[in-house]
């Protein structure tokens, strides 16, 4: 593996661990606070799934540069960190946070499915260890979405208001990086837009379905290098223990 | 079986892509079948040294209990892939069940452990995620324990993944399948919550993955 290949592969690797890892946290967030118990229960599993999915990724990471994944979490800033937008708000209402699991379960399932077949050969392993458990989020998320948007009047203006602020960071999902044509090119990674096009095919008749109004608002690409001003309170929240003692042994 | 008050949506697919979509795990293996050869040593034996043999290690590997399902072996659970042996150095091969499981941690300890109390000089674990445990691969021996422990075995899929969810459960005490789903999601990673209409109770299964 050239140089290039090499740094671009480890960016896109600690892309999705970084974005497993923040979602965690969010739906770790409402641990102890979800509107009822079966609720707490199934994020709590979710966010723990999340986890999960977020260590093999740094663990792939850790195999191409020897970096640590517990310092990978915890011991970068912000500005360090690749994590999309999308995965970075407050949790908000629970309509924000079961429409912002669907909308990112619906773009894991669409990547891991092409992941699968990947031409290097771990990262296609962890696609095929994940997709199983992925699919027990996308069946929960979307059974809320549409429950809520389908419910009460205001349950769906919950809905529709959670979509008109998530939908415009969904794009960054679907935007390239720099070097990630050079993945592309070997099969590493599939392509973002044939992505895209599949993640749509799926979400829109979906939300219709929900009588959500999708608006028209077109973001530009975004590198994930810019971060919405949200990622510093959570990361001084998660890393805040680690760092008290950055020699303990957990 | 009630699972919910509309049918999911449509999963994403892979059609279309450039890479192949997702292919389905190959066909599990029983535990006991993943066994592979071991390798004859190279080394002379030599006073002090364990005379440790494949059965023996499988066998002590069939005492260690999954730390979650106390009843369950890590054998009967299928997450024993293969076991090397190079004279009294052992390595064995285990595979993840849910990627997030704290227990694997655990479990790779508890291994360690009982092949050194064997006699092993050098105990390796490696944990690989290829090809990936199904819940297909706990054993016969297994899904009797399970539901004695009063965990509902998860049905064998054969790796058809929208399948799973959908296939019947019987509760673990009466045999009832007049059951509803409360939760796929439960108080370990690989638990969802049930509840049996005959008995009027709740119980746990063992989620397919």
């Amino acid at each position: 593996m050239n140089d290039a290949l090499h740094t671009a592969l480890t960016n896109r690797l600690l892309a999705s661990a970084d974005d497993e890892l923040i979602l965690a946290h969010r739906n770790a967030e409402w641990t102890g606070h979800a509107p009822i118990l079966e609720e707490d229960i199934a994020l709590a599993n979710i966010a723990q799934d999340e986890l999960g999915h977020g260590t093999i990724w740094y663990g792939l990471v850790e195999a191409l540069t020897g970096d640590d994944p517990d310092r990978l979490a915890f011991f970068r800033d912000a500005s360090q960190f690749c994590s999309a937008q999308l995965v970075e708000q407050p949790r908000g209402d629970w309509a924000f946070t079961m429409l912002r699991q669907y909308l990112f379960d619906a773009y894991e399932l669409t990547l891991l499915a092409r992941l699968a077949g990947s031409a290097y050969q771990p990262a296609a392993d962890a696609a095929v260890r994940m997709r199983n458990e992925e699919i027990y989020h996308y069946r929960h998320s979307s059974v809320w979405v549409r429950r809520l948007a389908l419910g009460t009047e205001e349950s769906h203006r919950r809905m529709q208001r959670a979509l008109n602020e998530l939908w415009p960071l969904t794009g960054q999902l679907f935007s390239a990086q720099p070097g990630d044509e050079i993945l592309m090119a070997a099969g590493y990674w599939p392509d973002f837009d044939e992505m895209k096009q599949s993640w749509m095919s799926v979400v829109m008749p979906f939300l219709e379905q929900g009588e959500l109004v999708v608006s028209d608002l077109v973001d530009g690409p975004v590198d994930r290098s810019e971060h919405s001003g949200h990622l510093n309170g959570l990361l001084a929240d998660m890393q805040m223990v680690a760092r008290a003692d950055r020699e303990a042994v957990w | 079986m009630k699972i919910s008050p509309s049918p999911p949506a449509p999963l994403p697919q892979g059609e279309g892509s450039q890479i192949p979509p997702y292919q389905s795990p190959p066909l599990p293996l029983p535990a006991g079948e993943g066994r592979t050869v071991s390798p004859v040593s190279t080394r002379s034996w030599g006073e002090g040294d364990a005379h440790l043999t494949d059965d023996i290690v499988w066998a002590a590997l069939a005492e260690v209990m999954d730390p979650e399902i106390p009843v369950l072996s890590l054998v009967d659970l299928g997450v024993i892939r293969a076991v090397y042996l190079a004279g009294d150095q052992v390595t064995v091969t285990m595979t993840p069940t849910f990627s997030g499981c704290p227990a694997l941690v655990e479990m790779q300890r508890l291994i360690k452990e009982r092949l050194q109390a064997l006699g092993a000089s050098e105990a390796t674990v490696n944990v690989v995620l290829a090809p990936p445990w199904s819940s297909d691969w706990i054993n016969a021996e297994g899904r009797r324990k399970l539901k004695a422990f009063g965990l509902a075995p998860p049905p064998v899929h054969g790796g058809d993944v929208q399948i799973m969810l959908f296939d019947t459960v019987t509760c673990p005490r009466c045999d009832s399948d007049d059951v509803t789903v409360r939760n796929t999601f439960g108080s370990t990673l690989c638990r969802a919550i049930y509840y049996c209409n005959r008995c009027q109770d709740a119980f746990e299964q063992f989620k397919p993955l």
